[in-house]
């Protein structure tokens, strides 16, 4: 059966696309925002850093590889790219560990962490510190919060799918903390990826 | 934690709120501890970077486009050619000009059409030749 057209996605043109895009790179708070959310897609990256990500993502976007469908918030269309672009270099890494595991020596792309580690004898699979670090972002989220348990409340009612205002109420948390607690994620997660973005 | 919305993974709840969160956030807890005039320089490098890569993609992609295109036309003209070459040669075998073998016509392979077209296209041309030198 064939889908009626008015139901069919519509992507915004190039230019309209390349214009939301200007508009989030030249706002500092929007770009800001950007790089929270490229940040946790990025950790445990090891060839991509989270600007990478956002440029890599703004190219998919840009050539047309990626479409932007009418309608979507920048933030939530940046989401989408950017985590199928995260989700294939984690891929592409796992086997880079597993191949480097299997010939038991680095392969050319491994980096300097990569080829101490083989050479101390430990497995990129069995490596829990490496298994860890190709989780999906939830799991990167959780390790950056670590045991805060206000913080950890907080993301499994996200996980749960709460959201905005039900979040302080499924919480019980009044305003004030609730606030707190939000600006503690947010910095817990612009720290995740900041060891490793800055040469 | 019930689980209010199980029809998609937690991850992508989680991400979804997350995104959420960072709509409503508001500039000044958007930009703690961020450098306003440092996200405006990366921000411009980001995008020009990514503005001149997807020119080169797109140029890419349109230059594999036209090679492929042209050689579905080479494609194209070669089933044409062998086609006509067919026609010609079922035609020819019907009329007493030449004996030609057209019960094997349709089992023949394009190419063994094309070498019989041609052979049978030079003889035509040599007779005409020699019936205009004999006339002369």
């Amino acid at each position: 059966m064939s889908i009626p057209e008015a139901h069919l996605p519509q992507s915004l043109p190039l230019a309209q696309v390349l214009a939301e895009l200007e508009q989030l790179f030249r706002s500092p708070a929007e770009h800001a925002k950007a790089r929270k959310l490229a940040r946790l897609f990025a950790s445990g990256l090891r060839q991509m850093s989270h600007e990478d990500l956002l440029q890599e993502a703004a190219t998919a976007l840009l050539d047309g590889r990626r479409s932007w469908p009418t309608g979507f918030h920048t933030l939530a269309v940046l989401k989408g790219v950017m985590q199928s672009i995260a989700y294939n270099a984690r891929k592409k890494q796992k086997r880079d560990y597993a191949l480097a595991g299997d010939l038991g020596a680095p392969s050319d792309e491994d980096t300097e962490d990569e080829v101490s580690d083989l050479a101390e004898g430990k497995s990129p699979e069995t490596d829990p510190a490496r298994i860890a670090e190709a989780d999906d972002e939830l799991a990167a989220a959780r390790r950056a919060v670590g045991e805060d348990p206000q913080l950890v409340a907080l993301l499994e009612a996200m996980a749960a799918g709460f959201r905005g205002k039900e979040l302080p109420e499924v919480l019980d948390m009044d305003a004030k903390t609730y606030d707190a607690a939000r600006k503690r994620l947010s910095r817990r997660l612009a720290e995740l990826k900041k060891d490793r973005s800055t040469p | 934690m019930s689980n209010i919305n199980g029809d998609k993974p937690e991850n992508e709840r989680f991400l979804d709120a997350l995104v959420e969160e960072l709509r409503s956030m508001n500039d000044t807890e958007a930009l703690e501890g961020e450098d306003p005039e440092e996200l405006l320089k990366t921000g411009e490098r980001i995008l020009q970077s990514a503005k001149a890569e997807a020119g080169r993609k797109r140029r890419e992609r349109a230059k594999q486009q036209l090679s492929l295109v042209a050689g579905r036309g080479a494609q194209a003209f070669e089933t044409t050619a062998v086609a006509k070459a067919r026609a010609y040669l079922r035609e020819q075998s019907s009329s007493q000009q030449f004996t030609l073998a057209a019960r094997g016509l349709e089992e023949m392979s394009d190419s063994d059409v094309m070498v019989l077209y041609n052979q049978l296209r030079t003889l035509e041309r040599d007779s005409g030749q020699a019936g205009e030198e004999s006339t002369e």
